[in-house]
């Protein structure tokens, strides 16, 4: 049975030609080969939603990913989402409305709103919370997520 | 690629299901990838109703068109199945195959009497109705799974009770009367579960209403024993089956009509 295997996959714009164990998990490739630590690991079960990353602008639990699925596809991480240091208007959102208090959750949460608002630009309170339903924080009771999640939605369609 | 395998060999799809149980101590010797078989990643009309492929995910069926159109209970149930990264990965093919009583797929595929297309090791396809899941596995490779057409078919789904008990109910039509039905049970039993609602003649929506309450009763007394486990006791999940199909049959009725 092979047990490497070769893969090109683009991380945050980056193209990366790797050679990776067959059950290497994405998230552990992303925290440990390439020291991109903002995917963070809750349940490592595919529940909390902390591990989430966008694999071709869909998001996806990284811990129950294995990286040789993600061989040609585009991987954004939270370290990818800011552009010339500037923060994406989703990041900026999170910090003008109180979105995160002990941050944990905040990456996996942050690249959700980016692949929800990519499918809807202006969504509706039940809409966000069907998307954020399963990013689990245990700090800020969502509310000022969701008014995060508005201005973001806001300020991107300006 | 399944012929040169070994045999324990097994297909991975969204691969969701297969993570975590290797992460719970499965031990998998070889992994078959379908990733990227885009032939099995569509949603098709054709004669016999609507063809959905094995590599279809959730989040393309809760999205799809067709599947809005035909069958929009399907589409607006699979809105709040699982959650959004796992629709957007997990797929409908997998999620009948990993056969976990607490999965979705299987039961609106039982419930529909879809028909499953398999193609075997040697090249040989063969197609069984989903009813017959339980022997399924050991016939290689799922990879379409056709809905009959909407017009003799009404569906419903029940997902109020989940995890203690999940239910599915399909009902056949034939000139505005229900000529056969099934119901489909997960979370109550060792995996998921169909039965054939004991119709011994075509009824009128009207006669369904009014029979709703002796069918529910008598289906669920003849189940064998469900799980008695932390979601619920066997007697519990057992007055909760009748309930719900009770429930959803004077509502299938009221669509009907």
């Amino acid at each position: 049975m092979t047990s490497q295997i070769d893969i090109t996959v683009t991380v945050n714009r980056r193209t990366c030609r790797l050679n990776v164990p067959v059950n290497r998990i994405l998230a552990d490739l992303l925290r440990e080969d390439l020291l991109l630590t903002g995917c963070k690991i809750g349940c490592d079960q595919a529940v909390c939603g902390a591990c989430t990353v966008l694999v071709d602008g869909l998001p996806v639990t990284a811990c129950t990913t294995f990286a040789f699925e993600v061989d040609g596809t585009a991987v954004t991480t939270i370290e990818g989402l800011s552009e010339g240091g500037a923060l994406h208007p989703i990041q900026r959102a999170f910090l003008e409305h109180g979105g995160f208090q002990c941050g944990f959750c905040t990456p996996g949460m942050i690249l959700s709103v980016k692949a929800l608002l990519k499918q809807h630009g202006d969504p509706d309170e039940n809409t966000i919370r069907q998307w954020l339903g399963a990013n689990i924080c245990r700090c800020t009771g969502y509310q000022m997520i969701i008014e995060a999640v508005r201005a973001a939605a806001g300020a991107m369609a300006e | 690629m399944q012929a040169e395998s070994g045999d324990d060999a097994l297909f991975m799809a969204g691969g969701i299901d297969l993570v975590n149980r290797m992460k719970f101590g499965e031990l998998v010797a070889e992994v078959i990838y379908l990733g990227g078989i885009t032939e099995l990643a569509t949603i098709a009309g054709t004669e016999g109703g609507l063809r959905l492929g094995s590599l279809v995910t959730h989040y393309q069926l809760e999205t799809s068109a067709a599947v809005r159109t035909h069958f929009p209970e399907l589409a607006q149930t699979w809105q709040d199945v699982a959650n959004i990264r796992i629709r957007c990965k997990g797929t409908i093919g997998g999620n009948i195959m990993a056969a976990n009583p607490g999965y979705d797929f299987a039961l609106a595929a039982m419930a529909a009497n879809a028909r499953l297309n398999f193609l075997g090791k040697d090249g040989t396809a063969r197609t069984v109705p989903a009813t017959e899941l339980s022997g399924s596995i050991r016939l290689g490779l799922l990879t379409a799974i056709t809905l009959p057409s909407p017009a003799r078919l009404s569906l419903a789904f029940d997902r109020s009770l989940r995890p203690a008990v999940t239910l599915a109910v399909g009902l056949d039509l034939e000139l505005g009367k229900v000529t056969a039905g099934r119901l489909a049970v997960g979370c109550a039993f060792a995996g998921p579960m169909a039965v054939t609602l004991p119709f011994d003649k075509p009824l009128p929506p009207r006669g369904l209403a009014q029979r709703s309450a002796t069918l529910a009763r008598d289906l669920a007394a003849s189940l064998p024993e469900p799980l008695s486990e932390a979601h619920g006791s066997a007697h519990y999940r057992r007055r909760m089956i009748e309930i719900l199909l009770r429930r959803n049959l004077v509502m299938l009725a009221d669509r009907l009509a």
